[in-house]
């Protein structure tokens, strides 16, 4: 009998529990038409958009790490009217269930952006990047204050019944408590965890490698502590947990879902193996055939207390 | 269309020092030069693929890539054997176009950024009515392929910096000795560090001389979605990786 591994978030139904990272998979279109249709995907979540399009860092952006890679894009997009206008028909008309991410520095940007997207039609949900600092009030980022992060739920919720997904901050002493804040305010779900801020340093130069000095550190070497923040916000959290952070492999995403997450998102993989969205869909449905688990919801928090 | 291919290596083999040629069984070969395939590093001790210039095709079903081994990634490419796999991402990015007929070629080189020019060669001896090249590097080590060019109808212009083959110095200097021989009817390609390519392209906005280069960027995903390799051109930052590598000479800040 064929697993069923479709999830709902919100009220987004996903075909399975696999999505594709914000900034990772640009807006669907290089993957469509190369790799495997994106119609496969559980969703493809799009690089984070933000009210007027925003030009990037000076290079250079890229810095790799032992089993990571620190990026400093500098949230680099086309702005939401040329997304809507350009980006979404084909995302649409090639069958992927889309999820907008999104980001301001004020809060009155994100409430923009959200009414504009609300408007537009045919967006399956929202994610908010959290991750940016409040220009208007001191440069404090939304993500590191469960006021702010309440705040900018609480505006966006108010703007679009869509699905809404908060994208906690790792950067923080308790991410529970930034969860808690998005779930009070209205959050259908929250993604933990986004990059973790991090430095890489050029001994030949003696300067850092970044020309934005920091930037935040992906890939492999997160996994064990988005794992660990996913397990936290998990017993914790009633609104679904999806799990970011170094997944690679179909047993990275099973630990992800004992540990409860509800779903995955995967993001540096793409860059390391472009297939790796379609074969961890087929891994996956492979894995519940062979140890008997009938639907996503028999697997997901069945973690077992540690002896 | 692009393909991530687990390609079986058909040789690797040492040029000099620091230069080595691998032969990548793709099943693919028909690409523009100037087009660069990204490599996974098999023993994936490091996380990043790097990117390589396509060298030229080899039979109707592999490519020839030329790297020099500057870190753990090449270390481990230069350790495969003719019983190794590795994927090869591409063809990837905007190659060199070719020149109309009659023109006045021009290429300039550094280091191993004459590889492209090996399989844009024959293309250019179709339309060129002459061709010069303007090869530099640090040392003679770092001079390779010359017999490529040799007997190919090619004027050859060598410099190292520390004067072990041809002009002592720096690869534009001797450009420049003849620069004016150029003009509207020329076109310029250059392939090589970024350095060179600031400075040929100064070079040549100064004399309102038209042509390609190729620009030299840290990559990501190599496919266009990180915007990790962001060019400066007049239109905005561009992807080195999908707009270019090749980018026009009018186009670069």
């Amino acid at each position: 009998m064929k697993p069923d591994l479709t999830v709902h978030i919100g009220k987004v139904r996903l075909k399975n529990p696999i999505m594709t990272a914000s900034g990772t998979f640009g807006y669907g279109e290089e993957f469509n038409e190369n790799f495997y249709p994106i119609s496969r995907l559980g969703a493809v979540i799009t690089k984070g958009i933000s009210l007027e399009p925003r030009q990037g860092n000076k290079m250079p952006r890229l810095a790799e790490t032992p089993s990571g890679l620190i990026n400093a894009i500098g949230l680099e997009n086309v702005g939401v009217e040329k997304f809507v206008r350009e980006k979404l028909p084909y995302l649409k008309k090639n069958g992927a269930t889309v999820i907008v991410n999104i980001f301001g520095s004020t809060i009155d940007e994100y409430a923009r952006v959200a009414s504009i997207l609300d408007e537009a039609g045919g967006i399956d949900g929202i994610e908010l990047n959290i991750s940016c600092p409040n220009v208007g009030g001191g440069g404090i980022q939304f993500g590191t204050d469960p006021k702010l992060a309440a705040w900018v739920t609480r505006a966006v919720r108010k703007k679009t019944s869509l699905s809404l997904i908060v994208k906690l901050s790792p950067n923080v002493t308790d991410i529970v408590e930034i969860g808690a804040a998005a779930e009070l305010e209205g959050a259908d779900a929250v993604s933990a965890i986004n990059t973790i801020t991090a430095m890489a340093v050029d001994i030949k130069k003696k300067r850092p490698v970044l020309a934005n000095t920091v930037g935040g550190l992906s890939g492999p070497a997160i996994k064990p502590i988005a794992l660990r923040m996913v397990w936290q916000l998990a017993q914790r959290l009633k609104i679904p947990v999806i799990g970011v952070g170094g997944i690679m492999s179909v047993t990275d995403v099973i630990e992800f879902l004992l540990v409860g997450a509800s779903a995955v998102q995967v993001g540096t993989a793409n860059f390391v193996e472009p297939m790796v969205g379609e074969r961890l869909i087929g891994e996956l449905e492979k894995y519940f055939k062979e140890n008997k688990i009938e639907k996503t919801g028999d697997i997901i928090g069945r973690l077992e207390r540690a002896v | 269309m692009i393909k991530d291919i687990l390609a079986k290596v058909i040789y690797n083999t040492q040029i000099s020092r620091n230069y080595w040629r691998i032969g990548l069984k793709t099943g693919w070969s028909r690409f523009n030069p100037g087009q660069f395939v990204m490599l996974r590093i098999p023993d994936n001790s490091v996380l990043v693929r790097r990117p390589f210039s396509i060298a030229r095709p080899v039979d109707d079903d592999a490519v020839e890539v030329v790297y020099k081994v500057v870190g753990p990634g090449t270390r481990v490419i230069r350790s495969l054997g003719d019983i190794d796999h590795i994927y090869v991402l591409g063809p990837l990015g905007e190659g060199f176009t070719p020149p109309k007929k009659g023109k006045k070629v021009v290429l300039v080189a550094g280091g191993f950024g004459m590889a492209p020019f090996l399989g844009f060669l024959p293309i250019l001896k179709k339309n060129a009515s002459e061709i010069n090249f303007y090869y530099g590097g640090k040392t003679l080590e770092d001079i390779l392929f010359l017999d490529e060019f040799r007997g190919e109808g090619v004027g050859i212009n060598i410099s190292t910096e520390d004067g072990g083959l041809g002009h002592k110095g720096l690869v534009t200097e001797l450009l420049s000795k003849d620069i004016d021989n150029y003009s509207k009817n020329s076109v310029i390609y250059c392939c090589g560090p970024s350095g060179l390519i600031q400075r040929v392209v100064d070079m040549a906005k100064e004399r309102d001389l038209e042509g390609e280069v190729s620009a030299e960027s840290y990559m990501g995903c190599g496919i266009g979605v990180c915007l990790g390799c962001a060019v400066k051109t007049k239109d905005g930052y561009k992807k080195a990786c999908k707009d270019g590598p090749v980018f026009q000479i009018s186009e670069i800040i």
